[in-house]
């Protein structure tokens, strides 16, 4: 196969201007950078942890890190892959956090606020743009969703959303995660099936 | 496959040497392409499950938040950044960061020198030494470490921002801070504003 060098688009260029405004913390440029990625952010963090509470905080976290750290960002890597990077440090260390000081497990953090709570969290959701039945049908599958995802480790969970949310590459994720590409390769894929049977078994 | 079978054989079995890496060869590529296949109907299968995921108004709600305390933080950030250069010795030569780190490193040397065993010695060499094995054996460290250290501190302290503010970079200064400096031993006396030059302690 022939490689053939890829001349960088309208859209890049943007981007390469964007970002150096960013890194001179124009507020502007970091309002694009939130409109981009707040809400994959806020899905990643909202998955991982099975509740909103707190979601928010780290959303704000991560911004206030790239606020921070963004002056040294060296644009060699992608720009997804860093501000993921950052996220999944983020939820790393308040697993640790977590497990030094345990107030919930985090297998137990549905369970012990009460499914009918966590429903609560995805009521109305849809209310205006489909009929009751199909707002009762997503809801019904996306807590059927979360959890299943419960039930995966937390390094099982982590790659399965840093491939959805971050929309990371496998060799970014085999770098974030220090394991060879085949290992994150094969953790995606067994993490993915065990997610489908277990959604498979609940219905 | 193991380690082995990446090994080249003698030239009379190259060929099938090369063969067999060929076959090899494509079965990873196809185990790769079967996976990555595999994994790509899984993940759309996941999509489809969380499409839609995020509430509109949340998300405004959240950007809104969000702009807020990226303003805040960087207010924050630029006041530390102008704070952190006032500190800056800006009238100070280059070469006053290296002094600095070598008072720093015989404070370190005195501040230990208590608690270092057979100091009584006025040989240098063995006092070092003597220094060095407290070092290691009591404080864990060594001496090449604390050389790093303070090599990082001279290095740091050398390269201050306007280290020299004058618009005649050829001249030398005869000022610093209140002493004199055209007197050759100007840096053991007191400053000239505390009441003329006088020797110091």
């Amino acid at each position: 196969m022939v490689m053939t060098a890829t001349l960088p688009t309208d859209v890049d260029a943007a981007w390469v201007t964007l970002i150096a405004r960013a890194k001179q913390l124009d507020p502007d440029a970091l309002d694009v950078i939130v409109d981009q990625y707040a809400t994959r952010l806020y899905g990643f963090f909202h998955r991982m942890m099975g509740i909103r509470d707190g979601v928010e905080d780290l959303v704000q976290e991560v911004f206030v890190r790239v606020v921070r750290m963004i002056p040294q960002y060296d644009e060699k890597g992608r720009f997804d892959s860093w501000l993921f990077r950052i996220a999944a440090n983020l939820n790393r260390d308040r697993i640790r956090k977590l497990q030094r000081h345990p107030v919930v497990s985090l297998d137990e953090s549905i369970d012990s606020r009460g499914e009918e709570e966590v429903e609560n969290q995805f009521v109305h959701r849809y209310d205006q743009e489909h009929s009751p039945q199909s707002c009762a049908d997503l809801n019904e599958q996306l807590i059927s969703m979360q959890h299943c995802l419960m039930k995966l480790s937390s390094e099982e969970r982590t790659v399965v959303l840093l491939r959805h949310y971050g929309q990371l590459e496998f060799s970014e994720i085999a770098e974030l995660m220090e394991t060879p590409i085949g290992t994150a390769l094969a953790r995606v894929h067994r993490s993915l099936r065990k997610l489908r049977r277990m959604m498979e078994s609940e219905t | 496959m193991s380690h082995d079978s990446h090994r080249k054989p003698n030239a009379a079995s190259e060929e099938a040497w090369l063969k067999e890496q060929l076959i090899d060869e494509e079965q990873i590529n196809t185990d790769f392409i079967k996976l990555r296949m595999r994994i790509e109907i899984e993940e759309q299968w996941f999509g489809q499950q969380l499409q839609d995921d995020i509430l509109p108004d949340a998300a405004d709600a959240l950007r809104s938040a969000l702009r807020k305390r990226i303003r805040q933080e960087i207010d924050t950030v630029q006041v530390d950044q102008k704070r952190k250069s006032r500190r800056h010795f800006s009238g100070w030569p280059r070469w006053a960061g290296g002094a600095i780190a070598a008072v720093a490193a015989v404070m370190l040397v005195v501040s230990q020198s208590p608690k270092i065993e057979n100091t009584s010695s006025t040989d240098s060499t063995e006092w070092l030494s003597a220094f060095e094995a407290y070092a290691t054996d009591e404080l864990g460290v060594e001496m090449s470490d604390i050389e790093v250290e303070l090599s990082t501190i001279a290095n740091a302290l050398a390269t201050l921002d306007n280290p020299w503010p004058i618009d005649d970079w050829s001249a030398e200064p005869t000022d610093i801070d209140g002493y004199d400096t055209t007197n050759s031993n100007w840096h053991e006396k007191v400053p000239k504003r505390s009441g003329g030059v006088e020797s110091g302690t």
